[in-house]
Order: C-alpha cells, then sequence, then structure tokens
C-alpha cells in the first residue's frame, strides 16, 4: 500500500493504482471522457489532468499515472481548471449541439462537464463535420458526426468481448470508428459499446426516440436468460420497461451484459404472453377463472392419481422459479402429491453434472465463484459452447487472460468463442467429446497420469494433451467449467467432473437455466428419475409408464428432438398441466393452462451458478391475471392434499446410451458430413425465443461448415440450402468459418424449431449429415 | 464470416492470388507483418479492396477491422483500383486564378471522374494539388511523372490524348 494526498485528503491504495483510482478513494471527483474501469485506460481525452503541488504546472492525465508514495495531488488549480476547460471547448469544435434530439442528453458525460466547467463559449467555433450514421445495423444505431473518438467502444469490443468488430479508420479530421467497409454491425450484439459510449453516438435502437431519460426510473435486477443471472438495471417509465443496462461495474458487479440482457427484455411482454387461465371442454381451450381452472386441473391430475398412481405423473420445470417456490413446489411433489420424475429438458445437461457433483441428492457442492475464475491460474473447459451458453463468460474470460499469464484451455470439437482465445485449444475430432472425457478421467484415476490410449482417434496432439494432464494433475489454482452437449449424452463430463471436484479449485457446471442452481442445491425440484431426457421420457410415455405431465414453463414439443414422434407421445397422455408465462407449441395440447409470471414480476431470491444469491423484487407490474407459481401452488395442493397413496416408484430406466451404430445405414454412410447442435449466442431457451429482436439476430436456422467444404460446395453467403440426415431434412441458411474442420456442420438455433429438431436425435452427439443445393 | 472473399477475389488472375498467398505465408506469426504485407500486396495487386484485406486478415490471424483501420490510414493505401496514369490538377492559389478551376471542372465533365477517383476505363486516376511550386508555369498540370505548364481548357484533351 502507498500513501498519498488528495486534495488534502489522505487516501491509502494498493501499488500500482492510478492517480484516478486514489482521488475516487478519496472522494474527490475527476473529470474522465475515455475512461472506463472496465477497460484498460488510454488517454485520449486529458480531461482527468490534476497537479502534483510541488511540481505545479505539469499537468498529469490521472487515468493512467501510477500514483506513487507520498504523493501531493491538486485536482481543482487554475491550471487545472483552464486546461479542462480549453479540453472541452476543443472537443465541441467537432460535436454537434443537439442535446435536443440527442438520446443521450441527460446521461451524457460531455453535456454534464460542460456545465460542470461552465463553458459558455466556444472560442473555436462549432463546426461539426458530417460523419456517417448507421441506421442499417440491427439493434444499435451508430451516429459519428457526435463521436468524440474516446475509443472507448473500440477498446471494450476488443478487450472484453474479444470481438473486434469497430476500428479506428482514416485520419485526422475524417477520422471515425467503424466496421471495415463500412458495413452494417455483424457481431455478438452484446451492447457494451453502446454501454460505454460517453455520448450520444452509439444508441439503442429499443430505446432511441422513445423518451427522455430523466423521466425513468432505475431499478436493480437480474438478467434471467441464463443462469450467470448477471446484474442489470431495469429503467422504467410509468410501470413501462424502456430499457436494460448492465449495472454499473462497481463492488462485484463486472458491468456486462449480452445480447440477451441489453436487448432481450421485449421477451417480458411477448405477444405470446398468457393473460388468463384455460380449460379444456369438449377439445377447446376456454377461458376460465383461476378456483375453476386449478379445480379443472386438479380433478384430471387425480383421475389420473386413482387410475395409475401419482408416481405416473412427470413434472417438467424451465427453472424460472424462485428458490423459495421450488422448494415448496418440490416438497408438494414429493411429500403431498407423491409425484413421478422431475428435470428439466433446457437445463438437462447442468442438472445432470450439477447433480453427478452433488452425489448424494440435496448435498452442498463447493462450486465456483466469481472470486475462484478472477483468481484461477489455469481454466479449464470441458466440452464445447461454454460462452455461447452463457455469453457474459466471454468478457469475463477476456479480461481474465489480459492480466497475462494465464492458461485457458478449450476441449471441444468446433471452434466456440473460448477456444479462439484459448492457449491451449484442444480440439476434439466431432462427436467424441464425451467419450475423450471419459478415458481423460480413466487415464487420471489410474494415477498414471498417463495419456487417453488411442490418441489418434480423438485428433489431439499428445503435447497438448500432456499439458493438459498436467494442468489437473497441478491442479490447485485450476477452475474447471464443463459445458454439456445440447440434447447429448453428459454422462463422461460428469463422472470426470465428480472426479475433479475434490481436486482442483473449483468445478462449475454450464448451461443452467436461470434458477436452476436455486432449484437443485435449494433442495427444492432436484431432477429425479431424470424427465428431462427427451429419449427416457418419450418411451416412458410410449409404453404407458407416464400417464401425466405437469409443466412450469417448459416445453417438450419445443426442446426435444424427433418433434414428430414426441407429439406423438404427448397425444397419448390423460393430461397435460401447462403453467407457463407464454403460449408454446404444447399449450395447444394442454388440458389446463395456468398463467404464471415472469421472475420480474414476483419477489423471492435465485442463485447465480457461480453460487451468488440474488433477491428479486418485482420490477415488473403482474401480466393479465397470471399468478405466481408460488401463488398458484396453495389451491392446488389443497385440491390435491387428500387422495390415494400409491407407493411410488419415480424413477425412470435410464435409457441405453445411444452409440454410433457399428454398421451405418446404407443412407448414413453416403452421408459426407458430421452435424453437431450447438447453443446460440442470442440464446435457445424459451424465454430467449419470445424476444423478438434476438429472434431478428438468430436469422433462423443456420448451418455451419468450413471455408473448404463452402467453396467446394460453390456456397454464396448465406444461401439456403437443404440439411439431410437420418433423422430428417430442413433448409437452413448456410455459413462458414474458417476456423472450422473440415467434414464437420454445426447446427444453429435448432430449439423451438420443428425442422431444426427433426434433424437432430438425442444422446447423439453428432450425426451423418449431407447439404444438397437447393434446386440442383 | 463478413465478406464472401471468393468471388471478389475473381477480379485478380490465379497467379496474383498465389503471389498474395506467398506474401501472407511469408509474414505470417511474425509481429509488425501487417505493413509489410499491404505493401507487397498492393505491388502485386495494384489496390486493396476488402475480400483482399480479409485475405490477409485470416492469414495472419488478425482482426478485419483492425486491417481496415491500417489501410484507411495511411494515404499510401488505396481500395480502389488506380488508373493507368495519374493526372494531378493543381488547384493551388496561381494556378486556380489562371484557370486550374477551369481544367478541373472540364476533366470532371469529360472525363466522368470525381476527385480522389479513377475512370471507368481505368485510363487516369484524377487527383488535386495544391501548388507544386512551378507557379510560373500556371495552371499545372502533372501526368505521371511529367509536368505541362500553360494548360488552356481548349488544348487539355490533346495533351491527355498522349496518355491512352
Ligand atoms: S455490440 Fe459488442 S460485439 Fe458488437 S460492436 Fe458493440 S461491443 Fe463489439
Ligand atoms: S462512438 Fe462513442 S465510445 Fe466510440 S469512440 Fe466515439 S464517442 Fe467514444
Ligand atoms: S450471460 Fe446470461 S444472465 Fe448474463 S446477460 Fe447474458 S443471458 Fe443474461
Ligand atoms: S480520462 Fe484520462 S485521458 Fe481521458
Ligand atoms: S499554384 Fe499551381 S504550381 Fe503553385
Amino acid at each position: 500500500m502507498i500513501t498519498l494526498k488528495v486534495n488534502g485528503i489522505e487516501v491509502s491504495v494498493p501499488r500500482g493504482s492510478t492517480i484516478l483510482q486514489a482521488a475516487e478513494k478519496a472522494g474527490v471527483f475527476v473529470p474522465t471522457l475515455c475512461h472506463d474501469r472496465r477497460i484498460t485506460p488510454y488517454g485520449a481525452c486529458r480531461l482527468c489532468v490534476v497537479e502534483e503541488r510541488r511540481k505545479p504546472g505539469s499537468l498529469i492525465p490521472s487515468c493512467f499515472t501510477p500514483a506513487r508514495d507520498r504523493m501531493e495531488i491538486l485536482t481543482e488549480t487554475p491550471a487545472v481548471l483552464e486546461a479542462v476547460r480549453t479540453q472541452l471547448q476543443l472537443i465541441l469544435v467537432n460535436h454537434p449541439l443537439e442535446c435536443p434530439i440527442c438520446d443521450k442528453a441527460g446521461e451524457c458525460t460531455l453535456q454534464d462537464l460542460v456545465i460542470r466547467y461552465n463553458v459558455t463559449e466556444a472560442p473555436f467555433g462549432t463546426e461539426a463535420f458530417a460523419r456517417y450514421l448507421d441506421r442499417r445495423s440491427p439493434l444499435i444505431e451508430r451516429d459519428m458526426t457526435r463521436c468524440v473518438l474516446c475509443g472507448r467502444c473500440v477498446r471494450i469490443c476488443g478487450e472484453l468481448q474479444g470481438r473486434e468488430e469497430l476500428e479506428f479508420q482514416h485520419r485526422g479530421h475524417k477520422m471515425v470508428v467503424g466496421t471495415d467497409g463500412g458495413r452494417a454491425l455483424d457481431c455478438d450484439f452484446c451492447g457494451l459499446c453502446v454501454s460505454t459510449c460517453p455520448v450520444g453516438a452509439l444508441n439503442d435502437k429499443l430505446f432511441k426516440d422513445g423518451t427522455r431519460v430523466w423521466k425513468l426510473r432505475r431499478e436493480p435486477s437480474v438478467c434471467t436468460h441464463c443462469g450467470l443471472a448477471c446484474e442489470a438495471d431495469f429503467h422504467l417509465e410509468e410501470g413501462q420497461l424502456r430499457r436494460v443496462t448492465p449495472a454499473a461495474p462497481t463492488g462485484n458487479g463486472k458491468g456486462l451484459l449480452c445480447a440477451r440482457g441489453q436487448f432481450g427484455w421485449r421477451a417480458f411482454r411477448s405477444p405470446s404472453r398468457i393473460g388468463a387461465p384455460r380449460i379444456r371442454r369438449d377439445g377447446v381451450l376456454h377461458e376460465a377463472g383461476w378456483n375453476e381452472a386449478i379445480a379443472h386441473a386438479a380433478k384430471a391430475l387425480d383421475a389420473v392419481r386413482r387410475s395409475h398412481g401419482a408416481a405416473s405423473v412427470a413434472l417438467l420445470t424451465a427453472d424460472h422459479l424462485t428458490t423459495e417456490e421450488a422448494a415448496a413446489w418440490g416438497a408438494f411433489w414429493r411429500d403431498t402429491f407423491g409425484g413421478g420424475p422431475v428435470g428439466s429438458i433446457q437445463a438437462d445437461g447442468y442438472r445432470q453434472i450439477l447433480e453427478t457433483l452433488a452425489g448424494v441428492r440435496g448435498a452442498r457442492v463447493a462450486g465456483g465463484t466469481p472470486r475462484d475464475l478472477d483468481e484461477a491460474d489455469a481454466l479449464v473447459v470441458l466440452g464445447g459452447g461454454s460462452a455461447e451458453l452463457h455469453p457474459v463468460l466471454k468478457p469475463l474470460v477476456n479480461g481474465w487472460l489480459r492480466r497475462g499469464g494465464r492458461e485457458l484451455a478449450v476441449v471441444s470439437s468446433w471452434p466456440d468463442a473460448l477456444t479462439r482465445r484459448a492457449t491451449l485449444p484442444l480440439t476434439v475430432t466431432p462427436g467424441l467429446v464425451e467419450d475423450f472425457c471419459g478415458e481423460l478421467l480413466a487415464a487420471l484415476g489410474s494415477e498414471r497420469a498417463g495419456a487417453p490410449a488411442d490418441l489418434a482417434r480423438y485428433g489431439i496432439d499428445s503435447c497438448a494433451l500432456a499439458r493438459l494432464v498436467g494442468l489437473l494433475v497441478e491442479s490447485r489454482g485450476v477452475v474447471v467449467l464443463v459445458a454439456p452437449e445440447p440434447w447429448g449424452d453428459n454422462r463422461q463430463k460428469a463422472r470426470l467432473a465428480a472426479y475433479l471436484q475434490d481436486r482442483v479449485r473449483a468445478v462449475v457446471p454450464l448451461g443452467g437455466q436461470v434458477n436452476s442452481a436455486g432449484a437443485v442445491l435449494g433442495s427444492g425440484l432436484v431432477s429425479d428419475g431424470g424427465a428431462g431426457n427427451g429419449i427416457a421420457l418419450t418411451e416412458a410415455i410410449e409404453a404407458g409408464r407416464i400417464r401425466a405431465l405437469y409443466l412450469l414453463g417448459e416445453d417438450p414439443l419445443e426442446g426435444l428432438p424427433d418433434p414428430q414422434r414426441v407429439r406423438r407421445a404427448l397425444e397419448r397422455l390423460d393430461c397435460i398441466v401447462c403453467q407457463s408465462p407464454f403460449w408454446t407449441a404444447v399449450t395447444d395440447l394442454a388440458h389446463a393452462v395456468l398463467p404464471s409470471a415472469l421472475l420480474h414480476e414476483k419477489r423471492g431470491s435465485i442463485l447465480s451458478l457461480l453460487g451468488e444469491s440474488r433477491s428479486l423484487r418485482p420490477v415488473l407490474p403482474p401480466f393479465g391475471q397470471s399468478r405466481s407459481d408460488g401463488e398458484i401452488l396453495p389451491g392446488l395442493a389443497a385440491a390435491l392434499a387428500t387422495g390415494p397413496r400409491v407407493p411410488s416408484a419415480p424413477s425412470m430406466p435410464e435409457p441405453a446410451a445411444p452409440r454410433p451404430a457399428a454398421t451405418p445405414a446404407a443412407d448414413e454412410a453416403a452421408m459426407p458430413f458430421r452435424l453437431e447442435a450447438v447453443p446460440s449466442l442470442f440464446g435457445d431457451g424459451i424465454l430467449s425465443r419470445q424476444s423478438p429482436d434476438l429472434e431478428e439476430l438468430r436469422r433462423g436456422l443456420r448451418v455451419v461448415m468450413s471455408g473448404e467444404d463452402f467453396e467446394r460446395l460453390g456456397l454464396a453467403e448465406r444461401e439456403t440450402v437443404e440439411v439431410r440426415t437420418p433423422a430428417g431434412s430442413a433448409r437452413a441458411e448456410a455459413e462458414r468459418d474458417a476456423g472450422m474442420l473440415k467434414g464437420l456442420l454445426l447446427l444453429r438455433h435448432a430449439a423451438g424449431r420443428p425442422a431444426g429438431l427433426s434433424l437432430i436425435r438425442q444422446g447423439a452427439g453428432c450425426i451423418p449429415a449431407d447439404i444438397v443445393r437447393i434446386g440442383t | 464470416m463478413k465478406s464472401g472473399s471468393s468471388d471478389v477475389l475473381k477480379e485478380f488472375s490465379a497467379e496474383q492470388v498465389e503471389k498474395l498467398d506467398g506474401i501472407i505465408a511469408r509474414y505470417r506469426g511474425k509481429p509488425g507483418g501487417l505493413i509489410p504485407v499491404l505493401e507487397e500486396a498492393q505491388m502485386v495487386l495494384d489496390y486493396l479492396p476488402v475480400p483482399v484485406q480479409k485475405r490477409i486478415a485470416d492469414g495472419l490471424n488478425l482482426p478485419l477491422a483492425q486491417v481496415y483501420g491500417v489501410v484507411t490510414f495511411y494515404s499510401f493505401f488505396t481500395m480502389k483500383p488506380r488508373g493507368r496514369h495519374t493526372l494531378r490538377v493543381c488547384l493551388g492559389t496561381a494556378c486556380y486564378v489562371r484557370g486550374g478551376k477551369s481544367i478541373a471542372e472540364n476533366i470532371v465533365k469529360e472525363y466522368k471522374v470525381g476527385e480522389g477517383e479513377t475512370t471507368p476505363d481505368r485510363r487516369f486516376t484524377y487527383e488535386t494539388v495544391r501548388c507544386l511550386g512551378a507557379c510560373g508555369l500556371a495552371p499545372v498540370i502533372v501526368v505521371n511523372e511529367n509536368v505541362h505548364g500553360r494548360v488552356k481548357t481548349q488544348k487539355l484533351k490533346s495533351v491527355l490524348d498522349e496518355y491512352q
């Protein structure tokens, strides 16, 4: 620690802190424009100048000058004030004064500073030079005439998001920030550039021209699009949500959101929200009052209970319940109703891994916290798609890597976002990540710390493998992230994770929905019997062991492969109760539809998958007659309190792991590609799919291949092609990715699209496939 | 992926593309290789459109945005094909008052080319300059390395006809 004085106030800061940080600690205001604590200082604006008492006249930019012991810093000397004023006047030469029509007015750093420093004259004239205005890009509008060239967007996009979409271009008075060739943005749409721009040059299109910032009330809340549950500020105007921004980067908060968090909020009021309960009478859904609807649902469930036992009713949860609600529902399901298997389709992989880690049901898992992630010397990521499942991992990991000397090992069969940043990328033959994890476990477990036997099979270089094994053996500073494969088999990964959890600093399962961790670790809705596994569930229904489904926001039709078979199975059921915020495909088959509230409309707590407990207050008003899952339960529980208790046998037999057949069928053998379904950056969950804005970014079903394959097939950018697999065929937009292995196809955005789901198989990992040009 | 490289690269001969790849390969993995690659690439290809930049970015494992930033920063690099001849008209004070302006207007009209652009037939790349230090000869035009003084608007065509 060093000690210095800022305007006479003594502060101690860690060595290496900047003068600006010391001033902040002393509570002294220093103007800044190009500085953002999330990124490295840059020194572009020179507004942060201060003087040292012993060296009058020499102005020091405080944002990047390290503080020294016993410095005496002055921030408001005449020389400093004059420099700041002149500097502001110079910035105004190239900045149009159009505050009345600028959405930033009221929260614009430049405006605030001009007022604070009383800059009333413009001795250098104000002749803003017209620069480009990009209105074509989705979600973000760029008005370069307002840009002050602080470089914050360039740095946040490059350093944190790792996307490097924006760069300085041209020179002198023509300099702008933009994309190559001036094209529209085609990036992660994390919105971090918008959140950092100090002026109105980068604008959130969902917010633009809608209101004025001073009419907004800011409510702290969280993003519910994935299990990271990032902190977010909700901005409301008379109860209406107008925009979402990252929470200020203070304390533990990192001030990060992804596209879903920043732009996915229109999902909360999607036209598919259910306003009132419905019940099925004479084959048609009719609106009903709550009491009637609950009685209707209870009666149907009771009938199944009487005829086949309550254990023949399965419960599927989207994990959007608060921890308290999950606990109450779990207790009801197990103790009052004696219901059958429990699971989650969307969080199946996560739950499988977490519950294996927990071992004994309900046991406390040490887990990994943001601090573990921060302080780790090495990260090992098992499985592809980690930062696609939880996009904020990308800036988190990039920030962590930037501190240097860190190892990032990623085991994946495709170049996902973290593989591209990895210091140790391990590209495994498509479809074999699971097997590789199994063999790695065997190698580690046998203490010979040797290498998995058949390396050639996995396509991994033996040096790289030795480094990975080295990391996992010398493992105190290692944090392991485990990314499940969507619809894949994750048992080997789970076993490897369980083995590692006592040996490394932390193991973090990924792929959880917003409160999957709370539901499982709070001993609420634990996956008894694994109802989330699509094959097991479908087979159990087909065999008549499952007669009814209780769906808490979940939808097997939109979330499981082979939708036709799933539909036929669901149509056999005696009863489906949909307790959901949204109309989805399955609500058409429901016997009762109970509109439930979103997390932002209720009170309670959730647990992020990094173990952070967050308490929620209702920030949005209730929608229609919807009720929270917690409010719905008492009526239902009362109606089902008495009934025959048939001894329950909730568990479903595990389906045999589908392995590639020894001799592939003729059509499979002729298929030159292997297709793997991968998670989408813009969210695959039901909530994310309700957002029209995220849906626009997804651009439908997409198939990605290597540049070589793309050129060999003679495809044009964004050409629609037909994808065929032994399971089905569908049309998708073709895309290329220079970093991909030849012969591999990635399928994006299958969830929620029957065409996409019909291409894949549960548990298969990879499936043979072919691409056919349409019209040939 | 941002732009389809293969289609637009068809503007260049297979030999040129091969040379480009060779240049990229020589500098791959070397820090500070971007500017020499761009310089050599421009020698071979004459200009550096975005698809070429994309190939360079992929080859050197750099973000395309950075390559584009460098290309636009240095006036030496050009993203448009240059003409066979460079035609500069002086618009310094002396030339301007003695007819440079009307020569400039005439060029724009007759050769259908804007300032800093190349004629559709790629015959001329037209630029303006401020004073060449030959005010005694005003108005002055320079074609490639050749200075032509006291150019009359009526005589312009015959001067330029020498350059095909
Ligand atoms: S939205 Fe994110 S990825 Fe896109 S340009 Fe901005 S910072 Fe970069
Ligand atoms: S767009 Fe905004 S953040 Fe980017 S350089 Fe300009 S003023 Fe700074
Ligand atoms: S990472 Fe997850 S919680 Fe965070 S903003 Fe994105 S979707 Fe929301
Ligand atoms: S804030 Fe220090 S130079 Fe801009
Ligand atoms: S003004 Fe044209 S040469 Fe000087």
